[in-house]
C-alpha cells in the first residue's frame, strides 16, 4: 500500500455481513445452474421425462410435499439407527483390532472383502435373513458406512506417539488409564473423521437399502422407495425432488455430525482451531 | 532411602552427609536388537547421588538406548542395571525417577496444569495434594502464568519447560533427560540450560543427560562419559570441577573454554 493515510469509518467499503459473504458465491454459480439447465431444455426442446425443467421439479416439491417430508423422516430415523450402530460396532470393532497385531492382521482382510463386496450382492442374503423392511435397510445401511469408522478409529488407536505410552507406562499407569487418558483421546481426532465419512455414506446407505429392501406404498417406505416408484413411472419432476430431497438430508445429517465432532475437538486440535494469521 | 549404616564401613561418614552414596549402577551392560545390531556393549557407570552426568556421542553410539535402560523403558541383553538398589522400572519407585524425552510430548488436548499434573493422576496421589506441587514444578521454569494455555499456543522452548514442569512434580531424586533441547534454537537451549542449573540447586535432583552438543555438556555437567560409535562403548570420562551453582557467565571463562576443548579431542577418536 502505499497511502500510509489510516482508512477512516466512512472511506472503509461497505462492510458485508459475514453470512452473506459466504452464501453469495453458491448462490451466483446456483442462478447460472438453474439458467443454464432452464435453457438446455427450451433450446434442445427436451422432453419433461427425459429432463423436467426446474420449475416442474419445484411443482413436484409441492405437490408431494407430505409424502416427501413423511418419506425424509423415515430415511432420516433408518439412517439415524444405523449410524448409531455404526458408531457402537464400529469403534468395538477398531478396540479389537487394535488390540494385537495378529488380530489386525487375521481381522483386517475380511473388513476390507466386505467393504469391496457390492452391496447388490450381499442385499438378497440380508433380505431372506431380516425380511423386507427396517432391520434390513438398516442393516445394509451399516455395511455400507462401517469401515469408514472401522479404519479411522484403527488408525488412531495404533498411531498413538510411542514416547507418550512411555510416559504412561513410567508412572505405571493402569490399562484403563491408558485407555481413558491417552489412547481414546488421541485417537478422537481419526474418529471424528470417521463419523463424518459415515455420516454422509449413512444416508446414502438407508436409501440403497430402501431401494433395495424397503417396503413400498404410499411414500412410507422412506425416500429410496420413491425414487424407485418414480422413475420406473417415469415420474422424472417427482425423482428429481426425492434425490433432491436425499441430497439434502445427507448435507444435513453430516454437518450435524460435524458440528458434534467440531465440540469435541474444539481447543485443542488444528483442524478445529480458528488460526490468526 | 536404605541406607545401611555399618560401623565398619569405610564410607560409612560419605553416607552420612548423603554426598557419596551411589545412585545409578550399570555394570557390564550389552544390548543388542532384535536385528542384530549391537547398540552398546559392556557399559559400565555409576553416578552418585547430585552428580550431573552427561553422556556425549556422535548419534548412534546407543546414549539415549543406555538412557532408556536406566529408565527401565527397555530391557538389557547382558548385565545389571540398579537404580537405588532396585531394578530400573521398579513400580514400587515410580515418581523416584522421571524422564525427559528429545520432544514435549505433551497430551495436546490438555492445559498445561493439566499436563503436569498427569504423573499424579497416573500414580493415583490424592488429588488435595496436587496444588502445591504442581504450583512449585510450574515457577521452577517459569509458567506460572500460562497455566491454562493449551500446548499449541505455546513455543518449543515452553513446551519443553512444561515437560521439565511434569517431570518435577513427583519430586524425583533422578532425572534422566534425553536430549531435551536438540530441537531448540541456540539462544533458547542457553536459557534452558540456565534454568536447568537453577532447577538443579532447588530440587538437588541427579541428573543424567544426553546430548551431542558438547556447549551444553560443559556448561552443565559435574562429569562428561564419552562414548564412541556402534557398538557403543565408554570411552573416556572428563570431570568438570568449576562448582556449581553456575551462571551463564561461565560461558565466558578460561575454564569452560578448555573444558570444551578436551571433550572435543575426546570426540576426535570417537569414529
Amino acid at each position: 500500500m502505499t497511502d500510509s493515510k489510516p482508512l477512516t469509518q466512512a472511506q472503509r467499503p461497505a462492510q458485508i455481513p459475514a453470512w452473506l459473504e459466504r452464501i453469495f458465491p453458491p448462490a451466483v454459480s446456483f442462478v447460472f445452474f438453474v439458467a443454464i439447465w432452464q435453457s438446455v431444455i427450451t433450446i434442445a426442446n427436451l422432453k419433461p421425462y427425459i429432463l423436467p425443467s426446474p420449475l416442474r421439479v419445484v411443482g413436484a416439491f409441492i405437490e408431494h410435499r407430505e409424502s416427501l417430508l413423511t418419506s425424509a423422516w423415515f430415511t432420516f430415523q433408518a439412517s439415524f439407527v444405523a449410524f448409531l450402530v455404526v458408531m457402537v460396532l464400529g469403534t468395538a470393532l477398531s478396540f479389537l483390532l487394535s488390540s494385537s497385531k495378529f488380530i489386525e492382521k487375521a481381522l483386517y482382510p475380511y473388513a476390507v472383502m466386505l467393504q469391496s463386496t457390492p452391496v447388490i450382492a450381499i442385499a438378497p442374503i440380508i433380505i431372506i435373513w431380516f425380511d423386507i423392511g427396517f432391520a434390513s435397510i438398516v442393516t445394509i445401511s451399516v455395511i455400507i458406512a462401517i469401515f469408514a469408522v472401522v479404519a479411522n478409529t484403527t488408525q488412531g488407536l495404533i498411531s498413538v506417539e510411542n514416547n507418550l505410552q512411555n510416559l504412561f507406562k513410567l508412572y505405571g499407569a493402569s490399562k484403563p488409564q491408558t485407555l481413558f487418558k491417552l489412547r481414546l483421546p488421541f485417537a478422537l481426532p481419526y474418529m471424528v473423521t470417521g463419523w463424518r465419512i459415515a455420516a454422509a455414506q449413512v444416508v446414502i446407505g438407508t436409501i440403497v437399502g430402501e431401494y433395495m429392501a424397503g417396503a413400498g406404498g404410499g411414500g412410507m417406505g422412506g425416500l429410496g422407495i420413491i425414487i424407485a416408484e418414480t422413475s420406473a413411472r417415469l415420474q422424472t419432476g417427482y425423482l428429481f425432488a426425492s434425490a433432491l430431497s436425499a441430497a439434502l438430508l445427507g448435507i444435513a445429517f453430516f454437518l450435524m455430525v460435524n458440528f458434534f465432532g467440531h465440540l469435541l475437538l474444539k481447543n485443542w486440535h488444528e483442524s478445529a482451531v480458528q488460526h490468526e494469521n | 532411602m536404605t541406607a545401611i549404616i555399618s560401623p565398619s564401613s569405610t564410607k560409612t561418614l560419605v553416607r552420612v552427609h548423603g554426598v557419596d552414596k551411589t545412585l545409578v549402577r550399570v555394570h557390564g551392560v550389552d544390548k543388542q536388537y532384535a536385528n542384530g545390531t549391537i547398540a552398546i556393549e559392556s557399559v559400565s557407570l555409576e553416578v552418585k547421588e547430585n552428580e550431573f552426568v552427561s553422556l556425549v556421542g556422535p548419534s548412534g553410539c546407543g546414549k539415549s538406548t543406555l538412557l532408556r535402560i536406566i529408565a527401565g523403558l527397555g530391557d538389557a541383553t547382558a548385565g545389571e542395571v540398579s537404580v537405588d538398589g532396585r531394578q530400573p522400572g521398579d513400580l514400587q519407585a515410580r515418581g523416584q525417577s522421571s524422564f525427559v524425552f528429545q520432544e514435549a510430548t505433551l497430551l495436546p488436548w490438555r492445559t498445561v496444569r493439566q499436563n503436569v499434573e498427569l504423573p499424579l493422576e497416573l500414580m493415583r496421589v490424592p488429588k488435595a495434594n496436587w496444588d502445591s506441587v504442581v504450583s512449585e514444578a510450574l515457577e521452577m521454569v517459569g509458567l506460572q502464568d500460562f497455566k491454562t494455555a493449551f500446548p499449541r499456543e505455546l513455543s518449543g522452548g515452553m513446551k519443553m519447560r512444561v515437560s521439565i514442569a511434569r517431570a518435577l512434580v513427583t519430586k524425583p531424586r533422578l532425572l534422566l533427560m534425553d536430549e531435551p533441547f536438540g530441537a531448540l534454537d541456540e539462544i533458547t537451549r542457553q536459557k534452558l540450560n540456565d534454568d536447568l542449573m537453577r532447577v538443579r540447586e532447588l530440587t538437588k535432583a541427579t541428573i543424567i543427560f544426553v546430548t551431542h552438543n558438547v556447549f551444553e555438556a560443559v556448561f552443565l555437567s559435574s562429569r562428561i562419559v564419552v562414548m564412541s560409535v556402534r557398538p557403543g562403548r565408554i570411552l573416556d570420562e572428563f570431570a568438570i570441577n568449576t562448582p556449581y551453582p553456575r551462571s551463564s557467565d561461565y560461558r565466558g571463562t578460561p575454564e569452560f573454554a578448555q573444558g570444551v576443548n578436551s571433550v572435543m579431542k575426546l570426540l576426535a577418536h570417537t569414529h
